[in-house]
């Protein structure tokens, strides 16, 4: 029988990055940027934050050239959908292709390995054990963790509370909503926009420097996928930050689940795609209902007037 | 007379960008190489060389351009009415596996009929993937490229789950593969489908009806369906165009060169083909050219590692750089249009 608690302690650790670039994601999405960089960040400011890590010898310089490397792609990015008026998803899945090429070519130039660069384990980043969680039963999986995984887990709250009940919220959720009436209003959209692609960049860097520096190495491919897995998430949870730590939560979890079962010898591919199914379901199914809903009020409404002619 | 020497500019300077874009690629491409403390000159030589340099080579490069070919073609047909073709891995993966299926399953049939029945199946298939993000987007109004992401990895997956746990599936220790499927399609057959292919698709656009429709009804939807075109049945008509292309693209590489299906065998050809469009310019002779570039690139990194001490992925920063830089606008042909005319007035 599968162990569940430390099935749920792994997904814990595996829902933080997810979680984190989830958060990024939504940003952007706010401002109506359907961002699909997230893993050309990611991957980027994984393979930065190694080699901070390695150059400074200490993981906090590591997380820092991570962050660094996150908003550097972020700027590019938008400097180039923003203001070179490019398309958006072009431009994303050229990041993505250049940054993937970008990694896998300079292991060879900085570190003379290829395909993989592990770093003394001291270089780790430190775990933090809070005593008294040890003896509550269920929340004890969330001991031993990094710094960076405790604040995956606070960033939706701070996010909630700072989309719905602060100004810059405000200003971020109607230039989503409606740039012109924004402008209008005296928004400065673009301001808000680079803002929230900058903090976008910055999360999926801490994303970066936690999925590199947890395990100390770089591995090409590392992010393998994560970052559409966020897109996943958010687009299921409907870009609410609450519902969205529900759903990287959820994710997590399947993915520490295929990992034990693949181990175990059972076919893992099936719960790696539940991600991926549940979020297409959540984008088609509503529109499918709200279709046939409005096709059956219309029938009625046409039987409503033919009875009113009969009678 | 006049309109077709100002529409000749227009394609020269459109095509211009794209020199530009990959001028740019290959130089910031030499910077990377000195970096690894190597001459640039070497490097492109090397990838030239392993380009062109013997029939093997050259035919590597055909092989690989017809590939990125078709798939740039596949985008392009769908790029013209405004539906980004993002699910171009997705149809990859579902018209291999119903090629495969309909070979385990209709096993004593003579084989011309299996094989006509295998591409139908496969055709069938590009084209119902490629449709699911096109009517999500014209008739639920959907964003396609959410739809379009979903659908690559939600196929990955289950690909990966067929070729490892089911009928057929090869029972190897060492990787996961399909089983091997007996029927061929000799290369040179394929070769000269795909040009003829080519040819076809340039005539369709350019002189008949349909063509018209599709371009009309890409440049001006509302135009298109106040001039009493359907709209949305041509823009559907594209979409299924677009899967069919990709799924003959999928039947070369299966039929013609790997005979069982590989482990995600279609990552990044998506991209390949997107790339090949944007360098084209979605024109077909620019695509063609595209697809060359990126096929000799291909080709020609096999001997990049062997004769030099420069990583393969070089090949792969180029491309992204190609990329990158091909959805620049450098010269604006609009915008030069405008000023021509205003010095002739």
């Amino acid at each position: 029988m599968m162990d569940w608690i430390s099935l749920l302690e792994l997904g814990v650790r595996h829902a933080a990055p997810i979680l984190l670039i989830a958060m990024g994601c939504l940003l952007a999405q706010k401002v109506s940027i359907f961002n699909l960089a997230l893993e050309g960040f990611t991957l980027f400011s994984c393979f930065f934050a190694v080699v901070g890590a390695f150059v400074f010898k200490n993981v906090w310089m590591g997380v820092l050239c991570g962050v660094l490397a996150g908003v550097l792609t972020a700027v590019i990015y938008s400097v180039f959908i923003l203001q070179l008026q490019v398309n958006p998803v072009i431009c994303a899945l050229s990041i993505n292709t250049l940054v993937t090429g970008l990694t896998r070519y300079l292991l060879k130039p900085i570190f003379n390995t290829s395909g993989r660069f592990v770093m003394p384990s001291e270089l780790a980043l430190p775990t933090i054990h809070i005593g008294f969680l040890d003896s509550i039963p269920v929340v004890s999986v969330l001991n031993n963790k990094s710094v960076l995984v405790y604040l995956s887990l606070l960033l939706p709250f701070i996010l909630y509370y700072v989309l719905f009940h602060t100004e810059f919220g405000l200003n971020m959720r109607i230039t989503g909503l409606n740039e012109e009436a924004a402008l209008a209003a005296g928004v400065n959209t673009k301001k808000v926009k680079y803002t929230a692609l900058l903090l976008n960049g910055a999360l999926c860097g801490l994303a970066g420097a936690e999925l590199a520096l947890s395990v100390y190495m770089f591995n090409v491919g590392m992010t393998n996928g994560r970052g559409f897995t966020a897109l996943a998430a958010v687009t299921l949870a409907g870009a609410h930050p609450l519902v969205a730590l529900g759903t990287c939560m959820l994710f997590g979890v399947s993915e520490s689940l295929s990992i034990q079962l693949s181990t175990s010898g059972y076919s893992a591919y099936l719960l790696g795609a539940i991600p991926y199914a549940m979020a297409l379901t959540a984008a088609l199914l509503p529109r499918i209902i709200r279709l046939v809903s409005n096709n059956m009020k219309k029938k009625s409404a046409e039987r409503q007037a033919i009875e009113l002619h009969s009678n | 007379m006049k309109d077709k020497t100002s529409n000749l500019i227009r394609n020269l300077i459109n095509s211009s960008n794209s020199i530009v874009a990959v001028l740019i690629a290959f130089l910031i491409g030499g910077f990377m190489v000195l970096l690894v403390g190597e001459s640039p000159i070497n490097a492109y030589s090397a990838i030239l060389k392993g380009a062109f340099g013997s029939p093997t080579a050259i035919r590597n490069t055909v092989r690989f351009a017809i590939q990125v070919m078709l798939m740039a073609y596949s985008f392009s047909v769908c790029n013209r009415c405004g539906y980004f073709n993002i699910s171009q891995e997705a149809q990859l993966y579902t018209s291999a596996l119903a090629m495969v299926f309909v070979s385990f399953w209709t096993e004593g049939l003579p084989g011309p009929l299996r094989l006509v029945l295998m591409i139908l199946a496969a055709a069938a298939a590009g084209a119902l993937t490629c449709l699911i993000p096109a009517v999500a987007k014209f008739k639920l109004g959907v964003n396609e490229v959410v739809v379009g992401v979903m659908l690559n990895y939600l196929t990955k997956f289950i690909c990966q789950h067929l070729i490892a746990f089911s009928p057929i599936a090869a029972k190897r220790t060492s990787s996961i593969v399909s089983i091997e499927i007996p029927e061929h399609i000799p290369v040179p057959v394929i070769t000269v489908g795909a040009v003829l292919i080519v040819i076809a698709y340039a005539f369709i656009l350019r002189s008949t009806i349909p063509g018209h429709r599709l371009t009309v009804t890409g440049k001006n939807k509302q135009f298109a369906q106040a001039s009493g075109i359907d709209a949305t049945k041509v823009l559907l008509m594209a979409a299924v165009t677009g899967g069919v292309l990709s799924a003959l693209c999928c039947m070369g590489e299966i039929l013609g060169y790997f005979h069982m299906i590989y482990n995600e065998f279609a990552a990044g050809m998506g991209t390949d083909g997107m790339t090949a469009a944007f360098i084209g310019n979605n024109t077909p002779i620019g695509m063609m050219f595209g697809s060359l570039l990126l096929g000799a690139l291909k080709s020609g990194s096999v001997l990049l590692s062997v004769l030099t001490e420069v990583p393969t992925e070089l090949i792969d920063c180029v491309q992204g750089l190609i990329m990158f830089f091909a959805t620049i606008k450098f010269f604006n042909a609009a915008q030069i249009d405008l000023k021509r005319r205003r010095v002739v007035e």
